[in-house]
């Protein structure tokens, strides 16, 4: 059976993830290992020795034989992880001692290199040790040179986790297993308690905040939500959080929980500027009022349901209007310009058949959404020419000519045609006027 | 009648007492000026119809409902003049499954500059559209809220209505859909508005007859005809039938108006059927 190199990162990436309920620094190594850095993190599992225990024992549990060791240095643990017979090196001396007898491909070596090694003898990590250095560059490579460096401590190997340096982040670990809502909401509120009370001692709000679960058959489930504004407020972060929790599933239950602001801004910038921007801007000025509100609409109807209109330079009609978010304070825009437009415009012209006696004046008849208009009166033709440059568009870069035209019931419509050669005109409806 | 059934399976169970009726009672007919005092009274700005209506204006911190034809455009169009003179108080959100409403238009059915205080809100499902409605009335910020809508039914006209008393900020409905169906449909809100479209009128300067008397003394041979023919062609000031069909406290009526582009406001053209509007509105006349 070929590996699925592919499949394994994620199954060793997704197991990376689980690994940050014990240590924010998780990292993928090659294609069979995880790096952890437990720096200060040991303690709150009960010691280096119990939480390799409940490692190995959590992975077992999951259906991965796992081995795991801890060491002073990367290259140590990857080593004892491997080869080593007892799980914690964690005392540098006696790790100096245990890495004689460990063989030498424990250095993360080439299958060459190791041969190499075995061919003059060199069979465990120890005897390596004992050649000079000067003297194994030329003939092996340098990069075993920086392996055993890396061995030893003396380069600093440093494991990039999968999530950014120093999150913000609170999390917290059950005794039982939980599983009803009023427990995960419960939990949420306390981590965003805190959460926000660290954020705030930074003096920082939080754009985007991740509630991950850790269930007990070891895969995730997180929710996330954002805000418009940097947010401290614990209330209205968790209002944010209500429409979503539903979704959230503890699965057969979840032995811990984290919560993460991935996105954080400096609290009161934005505010201080809305508030300079009172006199220009009535929506700058109540942006902090609305704020909780967009926030809950953008987070339940989905990012972007909530905008603010500008005007934008363009002819096209679709793009005469640019949609902005709604909490962004407004730059100084120029006014609209004054021309006669429909009040509502669809998003898709809608074709209509349409009886034109002249090829250059408005329809007589049409036919829209299955209803038969006369015309009775129209202006135009207003062509607005195409943006021919543009790549993205389809069909629009042809000029139109658009006609207001009044029914006889006195609806007033956008129409327009495309194409000019006879026979290939095509008639739209594009907008109703007021 | 259903308005009546409904109204007495809105008042107070059995066991509520007199003080908190008298509350209620005391809430209903303090409707316009707002929980705290304030004059919760927005002037239409069309004198005709201030003066038709009990509160001289709409009242604030209630629902108003527009119904209009599915491909009409007078609907959002008054609906946007309602919410331009609303945005004098605070924010609007309109709110809406398909967000179509196009700013260089409502810009002109306003003061300039309004639209800045204009939020537009996508809600495609209507459960999410009444939910994101009830939510912004319930917040503070906005001055007023306007959702579009098929249908809404007693329950939700009722939520609605409840909302907007909380805060004070007035809600509109704007139901497109047959006109018919949504005027018999029972409601809560203090007035039902119907907004169509009608024949633009014409402009007020150089008719034919004026200009081919002014010109005469020089052009005798001019023919005045084809200038009139294309006057004719020509649309003029845009025109809505308004009707209110429903009014708490008040009479249905109709009305001609007319948009004057110069000014961007709306004036009578001239009363319609004055008093004999909208069988289905009668119910509620007191």
């Amino acid at each position: 059976m070929p590996a699925d190199i592919a499949g394994d990162q994620l199954e060793l990436s997704l197991l990376a993830d689980w690994c940050g309920r014990y240590t924010p620094w998780a990292a993928v190594d090659g294609n069979d290992g995880l790096f952890l850095d437990i720096s200060g993190c040991a303690h709150l599992f009960g010691g280096e020795d119990t939480l390799c225990e409940e490692i190995v024992t959590r992975l077992g549990r999951f259906g991965y034989g796992a081995q795991a060791a801890v060491a002073p240095t990367p290259g140590a643990a990857w080593a004892f992880a491997r080869f080593g017979t007892k799980r914690n090196a964690a005392d540098a001396a006696a790790a100096q001692t245990m890495a004689e007898f460990l063989p030498a491909t424990a250095l993360r070596l080439s299958a060459q290199q190791a041969i190499a090694l075995h061919q003059l003898g060199l069979n465990h990590i120890g005897d390596v040790m004992k050649v000079a250095r000067a003297q194994l560059a030329p003939r092996f490579g340098t990069d075993i040179v920086a392996r055993i460096a890396q061995f030893t401590g003396e380069t600093f190997e440093p494991i990039s986790p999968r999530v950014p340096a120093d999150p913000d982040r609170a999390g917290r670990i059950f005794a039982e297993p939980i599983r009803a809502p009023g427990d995960i909401q419960a939990t949420l509120t306390d981590l965003l308690e805190k959460l926000c009370a660290r954020l705030a001692e930074k003096g920082r709000g939080a754009r985007r905040l991740d509630f991950c679960l850790y269930r007990i058959d070891g895969s995730v489930a997180s929710v996330s939500v954002g805000t418009g504004m940097p947010a401290l407020d614990p209330r209205h972060l968790a209002n944010l959080f209500a429409e979503k929790l539903p979704r959230l599933d503890p699965g057969l239950g979840a032995d811990a929980a984290s919560l993460s602001a991935a996105v954080t801004e400096p609290f009161g910038a934005r505010q201080i500027r809305a508030a300079f921007n009172a006199g220009a801007d009535p929506v700058a000025a109540t942006a902090t009022v609305l704020a909780p509100l967009v926030d809950r609409l953008d987070n339940r109807l989905g990012r972007g349901a909530v905008v603010r209109l500008e005007p934008a330079e363009s002819h096209v009609p679709e793009r005469a209007v640019a949609r902005r978010p709604a909490l962004v304070p407004a730059a100084a825009s120029a006014p609209w310009r004054d021309l006669p437009r429909p009040v509502r415009l669809f998003a898709l012209p809608e074709p209509v058949d349409a009886n034109a006696e002249e090829p250059d004046r408005a329809p007589i008849t049409f036919r829209w959404r299955q209803t038969e208009h006369r015309v009775a009166r129209a202006e135009g033709p207003e062509r607005i020419g195409g943006e021919w440059w543009r790549r993205d568009t389809r069909g629009e870069r042809d000029a139109r000519d658009y006609y207001r035209v009044e029914d006889s019931a006195g609806q007033r419509f956008w129409l327009f045609r495309e194409g000019h050669a006879a026979g290939r005109q095509a008639w739209f409806v594009h907008g109703l006027f007021a | 009648m259903a308005q009546e059934s409904t109204r007495h399976s809105n008042a107070a169970p059995a066991g509520e007492d007199l003080d908190a009726l008298r509350e209620r009672i005391g809430a209903m007919e303090r409707m316009g000026t707002g929980r705290d005092g304030r004059a919760g009274v927005m002037p239409t700005g069309i004198a005709a119809i201030d003066a038709h209506l009990p509160w001289r204006g709409l009242p604030r911190g209630c629902l108003h409902e527009i119904i209009s034809r599915e491909g009409d455009g007078a609907g959002p169009g008054f609906a946007a003049y309602l919410l331009a003179r609303l945005a004098v108080f605070g924010p609007v959100l309109w709110l809406s499954p398909r967000p179509d409403a196009y700013a260089p238009a409502l810009e002109q059915l306003g003061r300039p500059g309004w639209t800045r205080r204009l939020l537009l809100v996508q809600a495609r499902r209507r459960d999410e559209l009444l939910w994101a409605m009830e939510e912004s009335l319930h917040a503070p910020g906005p001055a007023a809220v306007l959702g579009e809508i098929a249908a809404a039914d007693m329950v939700a006209s009722r939520r609605l209505q409840l909302a907007a008393e909380t805060r004070g900020t007035t809600a509109i409905l704007l139901r497109v859909g047959p006109i018919d169906a949504a005027a018999r449909a029972g409601s809560v809100a203090a007035t039902r508005w119907r907004a169509e479209s009608a024949p633009s009128g014409e402009w007020p300067f150089l008719a034919p007859a004026e200009f081919s008397a002014e010109d005469g003394g020089e052009n005798e041979s001019h023919d005045p005809q084809p200038i009139a023919w294309a006057r004719k062609d020509e649309i003029g000031p845009a025109r809505w039938s308004i009707g209110l069909l429903r009014c708490r406290g008040g009479r249905p009526n109709d009305w001609l108006l007319e948009k004057n582009d110069e000014t961007d406001s709306l004036a009578v053209v001239s009363p319609l059927r004055d008093g004999q509007a909208g069988e289905e509105g009668t119910g509620l006349a007191r």
